[in-house]
């Protein structure tokens, strides 16, 4: 069940299942705070994907410091996306793309890209309350961190014909001791 | 010809390397030296005069990259690997692995090159290119290197020792000296181990004030420090004009150093910076210092250090002392008056009491042609046979890993190795005959047991095979072939590393024929060894005189 709360500092924030998808208190100050965590990573690359549309707001504050990046969100509740754009609050400038399950993500028309550059895939907090660990499965299976994603990103490596070296991989474990 | 030499350490380590990147410009002036480099040393890259390309290793990025949820698992993996091929296009002709460590061994293990010297690991197997860097391999677990870094790269590659002077770019900007003593002082180091106590540098500072009026200081500080370093200043010196923080980068502070009478630091990276300046060093050793690999490498330089029983302490450890012994028994009186010495051109004189009580040293640097870097104790009435020993060993290994023909030569480094160890000759004949002595009948007594070894060996050989189907019999009668190896070098006492390619060949476990000519060839290689040891002592001894001396019987036993 969705619901609508407005913020101390005056965003309209989405409620999902009784929990709030940002603070109700200093809501601009919490989205500008999270770009200034994610704002080196960023910076190294040209697509940066988000997961979580929240209320728009820390997507809106990210596009505002990266107004020449292209931005991907995903997300799992479709019916927030009309009530942010009717309350002036949609990320303009931004690809949205609704999922069902994570599996989805592999249907979407930008997944080639994803693979090709392989940007950092940013999770927004807290809409972590709200899904049951659907956008903490998705972000690990865009950075191929689990079988998943790990199967699908090789098979696309193998179709673009790029053989892995068991050095290059040596020499980071090595980084990693 | 085109060089990539791969240095994947610190900044300090980066620079102890800048004498060897010279003789290499030196020697060959026409061919392309690219660096590969941690990201973090970038800032003294344009110090170091002639490079041609510098590519840089992202250590903490791909760190980072492997360990964070946020960025793709294979980010570090295409950032690596771009580095690699975009190395590999370059075609070198050497590559030269500086760094000795499994990042960098396997890194060299995924470039091409014609030559290549030092450790390159692929897969499972580990080469090490080089007898330098064989030495180097076998010493470093067991802390037994009697090189300074300095040099051993420059031995490595057999090159004529540059003009410390012309190792780092000067600069432009070569303002002249202002008038007046200047002092740069260093009081932070990365490692806590290295700290000498704020206080103890403030006393420093102000006695130095108060005995030259004209002098000024110039607190050193890189800009992660410089709060701190404000702190310090406000602490103690809040209304003193005559001391300053000077932050700056490298370049800076290296001309800084080109104007300035004496540093005194404990800490790394500016201690080797200054070592190519025109200041006077006083270096505190503290901590996990190794003195003897990465001394100041300039000549003439001065070293205190307090002889703690756990000191040098391991590198990655933290101090296991209930208190950081090593630094509090090194008072700011000793250090002053070390000071003062050195900017009135002065020898020290130190109570006997001060320094005996606080087991204290104080070393100057020496750069031997021949010999290479040593130190040389300040104190006339402190005997340390070990250092003696090692002056000996250095000359020794340098015979063995450089393969010069020693009988050739034998005569020139035994008069050389005499004047590197004249203060002992000089002050403590009876002991230095004592110990090199003792030395002698170590090495006849060792080269007997390696006679032992290889009668075994010859024995042993034809039966360990004169079963050739029964391959158990043969693993059992190696096994124990092996034991009674051990048990005979158990009585050779070695700490300079005679016997460890023996040792190490005795771990094989290879096929008994393959392990059996591992050993003859180890024990083949030790003998040698010990032959050149023995022969150089030989020569040492009738050169320095010792076997005139009739209440000796120093002689007695050489062959």
């Amino acid at each position: 069940m969705l619901e609508w709360k407005k913020s101390l500092d005056g965003y309209e924030v989405p409620i999902i299942q009784g929990q709030s998808l940002g603070s109700l208190r200093a809501h601009r100050a919490e989205a500008e705070k999270w770009v200034e965590r994610v704002s080196e990573l960023c910076s190294q690359s040209d697509l940066i994907v988000v997961l979580g549309l929240g209320s728009g707001t820390h997507i809106q504050t990210l596009k505002e410091k990266f107004a020449s990046e292209k931005i991907i969100v995903f997300d799992f509740f479709p019916e927030v996306l009309g009530p942010i754009r009717a309350k002036n609050q949609y990320p303009i400038g931004t690809s949205i793309f609704f999922l069902n399950e994570v599996e989805d993500v592999f249907e979407t028309s930008v997944i080639s890209e994803i693979f090709a550059q392989r940007p950092p895939v940013l999770l927004f907090g807290p809409v972590r309350l709200v899904a049951n660990r659907l956008y903490e499965d998705l972000q690990m299976t865009l950075t191929a961190r689990n079988p998943a994603g790990r199967a699908r990103f090789s098979d696309w490596l193998a179709k673009n014909s790029h053989a892995e070296k068991e050095s290059v991989w040596e020499t980071l474990g090595e980084l990693l001791k | 010809m085109k060089v990539l030499v791969i240095s994947l350490l610190r900044i300090g380590d980066l620079l102890m390397q800048a004498p060897a990147l010279k003789g290499i410009r030196d020697r060959y002036p026409d061919c392309k030296i690219d660096l590969l480099v941690n990201r973090q040393c970038a800032s003294i890259v344009p110090l170091f005069p002639n490079m041609n390309r510098t590519f840089l290793f992202d250590r903490d990025n791909y760190q980072k990259a492997m360990a964070s949820a946020e960025t793709h698992l294979y980010a570090s993996y295409f950032a690596l690997e771009t580095l690699i091929n975009e190395l590999n296009e370059q075609d070198y002709d050497l590559i030269l692995n500086w760094t000795h460590n499994r990042v960098s061994g396997f890194l060299m293990g995924s470039l091409n090159s014609k030559n290549r010297l030092g450790l390159e690991i692929k897969g499972e197997k580990k080469n090490v290119y080089g007898n330098w860097f064989q030495y180097l391999n076998q010493t470093q677990s067991n802390r037994q290197n009697l090189f300074h870094y300095s040099d051993f790269f420059i031995q490595s590659l057999g090159l004529e020792a540059p003009r410390l002077d012309e190792c780092l770019n000067a600069g432009t900007a070569q303002a002249s000296k202002a008038s007046g003593l200047k002092i740069a002082i260093q009081v932070l180091t990365a490692d806590p181990k290295k700290n000498w106590p704020l206080s103890k540098y403030a006393n420093t500072i102000e006695s130095l004030l108060a005995e030259f009026k004209d002098c000024s200081v110039s607190l050193l500080s890189a800009p992660s420090e410089k709060p701190k370093i404000e702190l310090f200043k406000r602490t103690y010196f809040a209304t003193e004009s005559r001391v300053q923080i000077f932050c700056a980068n490298f370049a800076d502070t290296f001309q800084l150093l080109n104007q300035t009478d004496l540093l005194i630091t404990g800490d790394t990276s500016i201690k080797h910076l200054a070592s190519y300046s025109r200041s006077a060093i006083l270096e505190i050793i503290l901590g996990s210092s190794q003195m003897h690999e990465t001394g100041v490498y300039k000549e003439g330089q001065w070293m205190i250090q307090n002889m703690a029983a756990c000191s040098p302490c391991p590198h990655r450890d933290p101090c296991a002392q209930k208190s950081h012994l090593c630094s509090e028994r090194i008072s700011a009186s000793v250090v002053t008056q070390l000071a003062i010495s050195i900017l009135k051109k002065e020898k020290p004189v130190f109570t006997t009491q001060e320094t005996e009580r606080n087991n204290l040293r104080v070393y100057v640097s020496r750069r031997d042609g021949q010999l290479m870097w040593q130190i040389e104790s300040q104190f006339e009435t402190v005997f340390e046979p070990n250092s003696l020993i090692q002056n000996v060993d250095r000359s020794v290994w340098k015979f063995i890993l450089s393969q010069r023909d020693a009988s050739h030569t034998f005569q020139k480094e035994s008069s050389q190795l005499l004047k590197s160890i004249q203060i002992f000759v000089d002050y403590h004949f009876e002991q230095t005959a004592q110990v090199l002595s003792a030395e002698n009948e170590r090495t006849l007594k060792a080269l007997k047991v390696m006679d032992e070894v290889k009668k075994m060996l010859t024995t042993h050989f034809p039966r360990l095979f004169q079963q050739p189907s029964a391959f158990k019999m043969e693993v059992l009668c190696l096994t124990s072939f092996k034991e009674e190896i051990q048990k005979k070098l158990r009585a050779v006492s070695d700490p300079n590393g005679y016997t460890r390619s023996l040792q190490l060949s005795l771990m094989t476990q290879d096929s008994p024929f393959v392990a059996t000519r591992k050993i003859r060839d180890a024990l083949n290689e030790t003998r040698l060894r010990l032959n050149i040891r023995k022969d150089l002592l030989k020569h040492l001894i009738a050169a320095g005189g010792f076997h005139e001396r009739k209440d000796r019987k120093i002689s007695s036993n050489l062959t």
